[in-house]
């Protein structure tokens, strides 16, 4: 069992996939690629695919990972290639990085994830609205959870907030805790714009990357090409 | 090209039913290609997607350089909000250019509560509701099971396709693309397609009633026009053209698998099927070949399940063989064989548990009536003992869960056999505790569905007048009262679209503008329950002035002009009579595998042979 890790994008139009819809269209890009993944035991056998982080429907990204399981040894620049032959236009394998050492799985060791979110908006109000976040000690909003909803502090969970102005569009980057331990979603971030009173005629989000950390933050295809 | 905003798509749901870009999805310049065909399907997404003749069609009209066929499904409610909103026009799936620039826009008529889904997507679309208003634009066609009666829809299509398209349909393009390059008037167009077989031009026909509603004749305007419109039909479906690279969707869909077409038509000849009657002959693919396209499938599509499909799998000639076959080959690929579960018997139990050597989902059976009275009269050749050897058979192979399928409102119904299909559940929950505790699964659950008949064209059963509302209400609540064991769940249809159904299914042309009316109030997606409007669907049979139980409940005739007499389905009026008047004595008629049963198909067809494809005229017994 060889296990690889594959960074993909997720551009266009298929962003409108859900997180199983791509687990799924990845599945039968394998199958058509006739690459020899590895499956499940038992009654419902399962292949071995695991997306790092689900992303919302509707969000793009540059940086998607995703861990699998091949039965045998296959270069990796072959196992790209052909993948990328048999993927939907949208979904384009970036890299593909074998695991040789022992490593935890890449959902295990997400920590942290980058957006871009493109807002069509004031720039000034933006800008004071960012000041805020920045200078707020706690930001609390409510979290629909399965039970009912819940109150809590996303201020610990922003990590760090950038603006710049291009133009008509704006863009704000932002690294957000994206973790087991809870994540944040980014368009939580627009809901808190709105409260500081932006008012947000458009907007489009891209994840830019996903982070592990090592004392500082470290993007994942780095990590595993650690030694 | 239409524009969809990205922040449409994140507002409304499963935004992937609208977005194209699927795998095998066809790409070609459009500015390169003579026609556009824009094949639509008016239901949704993840329905439309799973229904085998338009990716047939699909596929197959893309094979023509000079055509470009694209996908239109019917947006949802959501959706359709937001493009009227925002001006947008129904669009195609793979340029998203606007269906109203395309050379043609066919539709697949499968069930009748879809039509006012069509309105809604021509009105969509920006296209003229009535052919007569059409002057210019695309070409508005119809074919599918329900075009055998095209008559609630003949105002609205340019033309039909009756019966099987994939031929008539390319030699329909042959003459457009000469007709489109000499120019001349739409009518020409249509009068020189009028002359292939299967097409079938509603406007050059005048109908005549008499006074009491029914029809008196059918006129063809002109000399020339076709008096017997004849169904079409692939004689050598080994030759006919099949996809080897179906589209594969990036989202789920409701049949997300192969498709494997083994044959069409059915020799049971059961007394309330169109299906088993429309589809005639019978024609098998062989073994080899299907083998052949499961391999080229497999590998372009990447999906991990093949569904053989056909009116009633157990019937296909060399079945076992196969199965067996198709296992052995895709065991090691993780590539499971399906059948769908339509008539089981104790034969296809011990295939299925080849199939399903692990997990035991559910088995349908579908004895269709309660009482052998009963099922005689529908000619369902099933008894009580095959039901409970089939069941049995399948406890004892690890299967709990039972569904049974039947209908209420059959004609000649009494209590009496609505009773039975009580006692006959009961009969499938004692045959799992007479085998002994070690050797059943434990948790028994059967469940008990039932429908309500809906009496169709070109079947024996099509002058009978369907059941009333309460009449099926009143039985529902009988049935409900006569079961008792904790192990029967029973549920049942809604009777109300039912009644639509049969109203639709067996209505002329005097139906469109209630069509039209309805779905001016409204009416759209009635298959979904959720939409389903009953009171709005009355309103506009009132104020069309048209009564719907002319339609419904009237006992018609023998002699009587029925409004589809005019298509030749292949199956003789004479035939249909002589089934009837065989139901009404509770006489059975053989499966036509054991001996012709002269239904006409066979005068119909040049050399007359019916099984074509067939390695032997095997009947599974039961």
């Amino acid at each position: 069992m060889v296990r690889y890790l594959i960074k993909f994008q997720k551009a266009d139009l298929v962003k409108f996939l859900s997180h199983l819809d791509t687990l799924r269209t990845l599945h039968r890009a394998i199958k058509r690629a006739k690459l020899p993944i590895v499956y499940s035991k038992g009654f419902n056998p399962h292949p071995s695919i695991s997306i790092a982080s689900p992303l919302s429907v509707g969000i793009g990204s540059l940086g998607e990972y995703a861990d699998i399981e091949l039965e045998e040894d296959i270069k990796e620049e072959e196992l790209k290639e052909k993948l990328n032959q048999n993927l939907p236009r949208g979904l384009y394998i970036i890299d593909c990085i074998k695991i040789i050492s022992k490593k935890p799985s890449a959902m295990s060791v997400v920590e942290a994830a980058a957006y871009q979110i493109q807002l069509i908006c004031n720039f000034k109000e933006l800008q004071e609205a960012v000041e805020k976040i920045k200078n707020q000690k706690n930001i609390l909003k409510l979290k629909r959870t399965k039970s009912g909803e819940k109150e809590i502090d996303i201020k610990p969970m922003i990590f760090d907030v950038e603006i710049e102005n291009k133009e008509e569009i704006n863009n704000l980057n932002v690294l957000i805790q994206n973790s087991n331990k809870g994540s944040l979603n980014p368009e939580m971030l627009l809901e808190v714009l709105r409260d500081y009173g932006v008012d947000i005629s458009f907007f489009t989000i891209t994840r830019l990357e996903l982070y592990t950390k090592i004392r500082d933050f470290v993007a994942l295809d780095e990590y595993f090409r650690l030694p | 090209m239409v524009k969809i905003p990205e922040d449409i798509l994140r507002k409304v749901q499963k935004p992937a039913r609208y977005i194209g870009n699927e795998i095998n999805m066809v790409v070609k310049d459009p500015s390169k290609v003579k026609v556009r065909f824009a094949m639509c399907f008016p239901d949704v997404y993840e329905v439309g997607m799973s229904h085998l003749g338009i990716k047939i069609l699909y596929h197959l009209l893309n094979e023509r350089e000079d055509t470009y066929c694209e996908r239109v499904f019917a947006p949802w409610v959501d959706m359709e909000e937001e493009m009227r909103k925002n001006n947008i026009p129904l669009y195609a799936l793979e340029t998203k250019d606007p269906i109203k620039e395309f050379d043609f826009v066919g539709f697949t008529l499968q069930y009748e509560m879809s039509y006012t889904n069509i309105i809604n997507m021509l009105d969509l679309a920006d296209i003229p509701l009535l052919s007569k208003d059409r002057e210019s634009g695309p070409f508005v066609v119809f074919g599918g099971p329900s075009a055998f009666n095209p008559e609630p829809l003949a105002d609205i299509a340019d033309f039909f396709i009756i019966g099987e398209a994939e031929e008539a349909l390319v030699e329909v393009l042959d003459l457009y693309v000469k007709w489109k390059e000499r120019g001349g008037e739409r009518l020409n167009f249509l009068e020189q397609i009028a002359n292939i077989q299967g097409v079938y031009v509603p406007q050059f026909y005048d109908i005549e009633y008499n006074e009491d509603g029914t029809i008196k004749r059918m006129i063809p305007k002109k000399d020339g026009y076709p008096k017997v419109i004849k169904k079409r039909i692939i004689k050598d479906l080994n030759r006919s053209y099949y996809p080897e690279a179906f589209i594969v969707p990036l989202t789920e869909i409701i049949h997300d698998r192969i498709m494997l077409e083994t044959f069409r038509g059915c020799t049971r000849g059961c007394r309330f099927c169109q299906a088993g009657m429309i589809y005639r002959p019978v024609r098998e693919r062989t073994t080899n070949k299907l083998i052949e396209m499961a391999e080229k499938l497999v590998n372009n599509t990447g999906y991990d399940e093949i569904s053989l499909t056909s009116l009633s799998i157990c019937d296909y000639s060399d079945i076992q063989n196969l199965v067996m076959s198709l296992i052995s080959r895709y065991e090691k690929d993780k590539v499971g064989i399906s059948l769908p579960s339509l008539r089981i018997d104790a034969f296809s139990v011990n295939l299925i548990n080849e199939i399903q050597k692990v997990r035991k989902t559910g088995l349908t059976f579908a004895p269709e009536a309660g009482t052998q009275r009963m099922r005689d009269i529908i000619n369902k050749g099933v008894t009580e003992e095959d039901l409970i050897n089939s069941v049995t058979a399948a406890f004892k192979s690890g299967w709990n869960t039972i569904k049974l399928y039947f209908m209420i409102g059959l004609p000649f119904e009494t209590m009496e056999d609505v009773e039975g299909i009580a006692l006959l559940a009961q009969k499938v929950v004692d045959a799992y505790f007479a085998l002994p505790k070690e050797k059943r699964t434990k948790g028994l659950s059967v469940t008990v569905s039932t429908s309500s008949f809906v009496p169709k064209p070109f079947t024996p059963f099509q002058w009978e007048p369907q059941d009333r509302i309460e009449t099926l209400q009143e039985k529902q609540r009988f049935l409900k009262g006569k079961i008792k064991s904790k192990f029967i769940n029973y549920n049942y249809h809604e009777s109300y679209i039912s009644f639509l159904e049969a109203v639709f299914s067996r209505g002329d042309r005097r139906l469109t503008k209630v069509l039209i009316k309805a779905w001016e109030k409204g009416c759209k997606f009635d298959g979904w329950q959720e939409y389903f409007k009953f009171d709005k669907w009355m309103e506009a049979f009132k104020e069309c002035n048209i009564d719907p139980e002319f339609y419904a409940y009237r006992k018609r005739a023998l002699d009587e002009v029925l409004p589809w007499d005019f298509i030749d389905a292949g199956v003789s009026k004479d035939y249909l009579i002589k089934e009837y008047q065989k139901a009404m004595e509770c006489k059975l008629t053989r499966d036509c595998r054991l001996g012709c049963t002269a239904c006409g198909i066979t005068k119909y067809l040049e050399g007359g042979a019916c099984f074509n494809g067939a390695i032997f005229n095997k009947v599974s017994k039961g």
